[in-house]
């Protein structure tokens, strides 16, 4: 079935980001077309969690080009952008420890969406999170915090999800688990943006895959196309 | 779940994002209410000069009152205006040079201070 050709959901050209005086990103050139799951790849300190936060609009682009829907977005404030549909979920969860799931479903409702019907979604999504609806965030498993996070991102039915290091501090079971969940909801027609350092079992449900080593994208194409290039970019070898 | 609400759920993206408030750059803005400032000054000149123009063609008072209030007092009106965005956006181009500059002299000053510092240091390591 060929779709009409249109804009990309996401799209970053050209695009460069500094701390100071450290330019952590040289050029970043990124696709997301619309219902595709495209896993950033790369080691520690590539610039992946960078590119997401200049996406959300945390940290300014200092040249190049960011694209929502084919639209030029550069500088627009964050919270516009999360109220257009796009919803990310940072490294380390971003789940209040010391609310009730509830509470952190709640937090939610900034959107406009109410808490019954956030709290429905995420309860028939994740019975678990259900289960324990009067418990604070910060005493269930990481597993479960990840799950609740990803609960909350989804809570206001986005278009595009961006995940940073979803697998960060997991067992791997739990990964597996929470990238069959991520496998779900992209088949509900969520895009989805995975940032990961761990790459094999992201692979398993991306679409679409890129390398970034040294706050530049190395190589993308369909993760089989990719895979060669795993070693070389994880091990620091000349490309 | 298939095509169509990948296809759904992508329009309404697209619709979300085409009402987006994308704010423009601010020297653009900036650069722009100088200009503005600058013609606002241009057509307050003109116009006082007109009102001038009209007075000065009568020796009736009564005559020349609406040419005072249009031309003078409309044209003043514009000359101040402009005068306050010119001043106000060239005086914030030229405050932000002098703080790059202090900044730039104020890290040359610091960069000179360590060199001596580490100088002398070197100096009574050897000796």
């Amino acid at each position: 079935m060929s779709e009409p050709a249109a804009a990309p959901l996401l799209e970053l050209r050209g695009v460069r980001a500094s701390y100071g005086r450290i330019e952590a990103l040289h050029g970043v050139d990124l696709t997301l077309p619309a219902g595709t799951v495209l896993a950033l790849l790369g080691p520690n300190g590539a610039g992946k969690s960078t590119t997401l936060k200049v996406l959300g609009g945390l940290v300014p682009a200092t040249h190049g080009c960011i694209h929502l829907a084919g639209r030029h977005v550069n500088g627009t404030e964050t919270h516009a952008l999360a109220r257009a549909g796009l919803a990310m979920i940072p490294e380390g969860r971003g789940v209040f420890p010391r609310l009730t799931v509830h509470e952190n479903l709640r937090m939610a409702s900034h959107s406009g969406v109410d808490t019954a019907t956030i709290e429905a979604r995420a309860y028939s999504r994740f019975p678990r999170l259900g289960e324990r609806r009067h418990q604070l965030a910060g005493t269930m498993s990481g597993g479960e915090q990840q799950m609740l996070a990803l609960a909350r991102g989804l809570a206001t039915d986005p278009a595009v999800l961006v995940l940073d290091e979803l697998s960060m501090g997991l067992a791997p079971l739990i990964v597996s688990e929470l990238y069959e969940l991520v496998a779900q909801v992209a088949a509900t027609g969520v895009s989805i943006l995975v940032v990961e350092q761990f790459a094999r079992t992201v692979l398993d449900v991306a679409d679409l895959a890129a390398i970034m080593v040294g706050g530049r994208i190395t190589a993308e194409g369909r993760p089989s196309d990719i895979e060669a290039e795993l070693a070389s970019a994880y091990l620091g070898a000349s490309t | 779940m298939g095509n169509d609400d990948f296809t759904s759920r992508a329009e309404s993206f697209r619709n979300d994002v085409a009402a987006l408030d994308v704010p423009t750059s601010t020297t653009k803005r900036e650069s722009w209410l100088l200009w503005f400032g600058l013609a606002l000054v241009a057509v307050g000149v003109i116009v006082v000069f007109a009102g001038y123009w009209g007075a000065s063609g009568t020796t009736n008072v009564s005559e020349q009152m609406p040419y005072l209030l249009s031309g003078g007092g409309v044209g003043l009106a514009l000359v101040v205006f402009g005068s306050v965005l010119v001043g106000r956006y060239s005086m914030a181009r030229l405050l932000r040079y002098w703080l790059a500059l202090l900044v730039a002299e104020h890290r040359t000053q610091t960069d000179r201070l360590i060199d001596a510092i580490e100088a002398r240091g070197d100096g009574h390591g050897r000796s």
